[in-house]
């Protein structure tokens, strides 16, 4: 109980004890979110299902993209993308929304982005299935071995938007522009990355195509895209700098809370 | 065994209110001006004191003399920037009773709920549940949202879920006035039974009466610092007479 350095092992510990707290929070939102509404959760699929219709139609033409090929590889890409999205906007305030817990217990930080993952994720997976209902409906079911690298995609996916919800809530508690920068930031990156269009459209743009490739958002894309709409593996560039980006948001999500959290309690 | 120890314990916070946005850091990180000093509360000054088994201490002072302050400190909360504090036992804190409540929830998921939050699991509170409930005394009502719930209703099911599991180190932050007449009576008991197991309990509060009665030990927190330490009836007739009779009266009441 005394002040001393926390360790990495301790840390998970701590946050494993109180997992009946923040699993409670996360159900809590989930219902919260659906109660009020006559739509329930059809909203979590109304929102991906209408975006592809629209997209469709534009960048589909625009793109030159049969519909059968597009319609799945958007749904999926959009799908993460707003799991991205929604984890570190809401990430973001966290630690603001949660500062009368902080004040009254002592608490393992880390818990609150992750209750606002978890709650997102559930939306995820909603829109995640609907999105394989798409592609089975356009392309048959694609049961393939490849599938097996969709999980591991998805937990690398978890595990960078946790990390990443961290770093957003941290840097909100002692700059409180972070929601704008992080707003303007997430514009530019969903542009920037190949969600809506693949990059294979600009075979001839070296430099472009370099960015794109690099883009570790893609990559971890492609870890759950390509399995679940092609049947195929994703390269191992992809998976190798999908985790290297993952291992290196996790280091400095952990450099930043051994550093903050002890203080944040002032902050919030 | 439970343990307090804190020598020399010097806290300061950053005045809230205070925060400077990304673009004014980078702006002044590129033009290389100084930062505006951090303007900070020097919230606890060399406080030294040690609390042991058994114990029960209540604190008094004057509003921001750093009483709460210090019960944060001892539960870990607030961290010590300069000092030594060692804590030894289980801390269960009673500092703002609606947090840890989910006013939408019935009296029984919130028994599950702010028992959580200090760590348990459902099989650890279920064999604790019929006595918090019993002790809460709030018949049909245990079944309703507690949005529902007068104020000392809820401070005694709060009260009843803190201490039902025999924490190690109790700490409460003045709320011991609410509640009927009848309730702080078995407030008070169950206070004892605690001492009696060997615990620690520190009240900080107003209620100057309540805590003669009720704690042996006084400390006497003055401008972030300990002031008196010690006897009760001592320390707060000292504490009475100097402070202004008018705001006394007001304070006892």
């Amino acid at each position: 109980m005394a002040s001393v350095g926390l360790s990495q092992s301790s840390y998970l510990s701590q946050i494993w004890r109180l997992r009946y707290f923040w699993f409670t929070l996360v159900c809590n939102d989930i219902v919260n979110r659906y109660r009020r509404s006559f739509m329930g959760v059809g909203w979590s699929l109304l929102r991906p299902l209408s975006m592809t219709f629209v997209f469709c139609i534009v960048f589909g033409a625009m793109f030159n993209q049969p519909t059968e090929n597009y319609a799945p590889f958007l749904m999926v890409g959009m799908s993460v993308w707003q799991y991205v999205v929604e984890s570190l906007t809401g990430g973001c305030n966290s630690f603001s929304n949660s500062a009368a817990y902080i004040r009254q217990q002592k608490v393992p930080l880390a818990i609150f982005p992750l209750r606002q993952v978890l709650s997102s994720g559930f939306h995820f997976l909603i829109a995640l299935a609907l999105a394989v209902a798409v592609t089975i409906y356009f392309k048959g079911v694609p049961i393939t071995w490849a599938l097996l690298m969709v999980p591991v995609g998805l937990t690398l996916l978890f595990f960078l938007c946790w990390f990443g919800a961290i770093v957003a809530g941290l840097m909100q508690t002692h700059f409180r522009d972070t929601g704008h920068i992080l707003e303007i930031g997430l514009q530019i990156l969903f542009y920037l990355t190949p969600i809506v269009y693949s990059p294979t459209l600009f075979p001839n743009r070296r430099k472009l195509l370099m960015i794109l490739e690099w883009n570790p958002i893609y990559a971890l894309l492609q870890t759950i895209r390509q399995p679940i709409v092609e049947g195929t593996l994703p390269g191992w560039e992809h998976m190798a700098i999908a985790v290297g980006f993952v291992v290196f948001t996790g280091l400095f999500a952990w450099a930043c809370l051994r550093r903050l959290e002890k203080t944040l309690v002032f902050w919030v | 065994m439970a343990l307090i120890q804190l020598e020399n314990v010097n806290l300061s916070y950053p005045i809230k209110g205070n925060h400077i946005t990304f673009k004014e850091f980078i702006l002044r990180g590129l033009f290389r001006r100084t930062f505006q000093k951090k303007t900070m509360v020097h919230a606890l000054k060399d406080v030294s004191l040690t609390i042991r088994d058994g114990e029960r201490v209540g604190i008094i002072g004057h509003n921001g003399a750093g009483k709460s302050t210090l019960l944060r400190t001892i539960a870990g909360i607030y961290p010590v920037a300069d000092g030594i504090a060692a804590i030894a036992g289980e801390i269960c804190s009673l500092f703002d009773i609606n947090v840890g409540f989910e006013m939408d929830a019935t009296g029984i998921r919130n028994i599950y709920f702010r028992s959580y939050l200090y760590g348990a699991t459902t099989k650890s509170v279920a064999p604790h549940v019929p006595g918090i409930c019993e002790f809460a005394e709030l018949g049909e009502f245990i079944d309703l949202p507690i949005n529902c719930y007068s104020s000392g209703m809820l401070i005694r099911l709060a009260f009843a879920i803190a201490t039902a599991t025999n924490p190690e180190i109790l700490l409460i932050d003045e709320f011991f006035g609410a509640g009927d007449l009848a309730f702080q009576k078995k407030a008070e008991k169950r206070i004892k039974d605690l001492i009696g197991s060997a615990r620690i309990v520190i009240m900080v509060g107003h209620n100057l009466d309540y805590l003669r009665k009720n704690c042996e030990r006084i400390i006497w927190m003055h401008h972030g610092s300990v002031r008196a330490d010690g006897d009760p009836n001592q320390i707060i007739d000292a504490y009475i007479a100097e402070s202004d009779p008018t705001r006394q009266v007001a304070k006892a009441a």
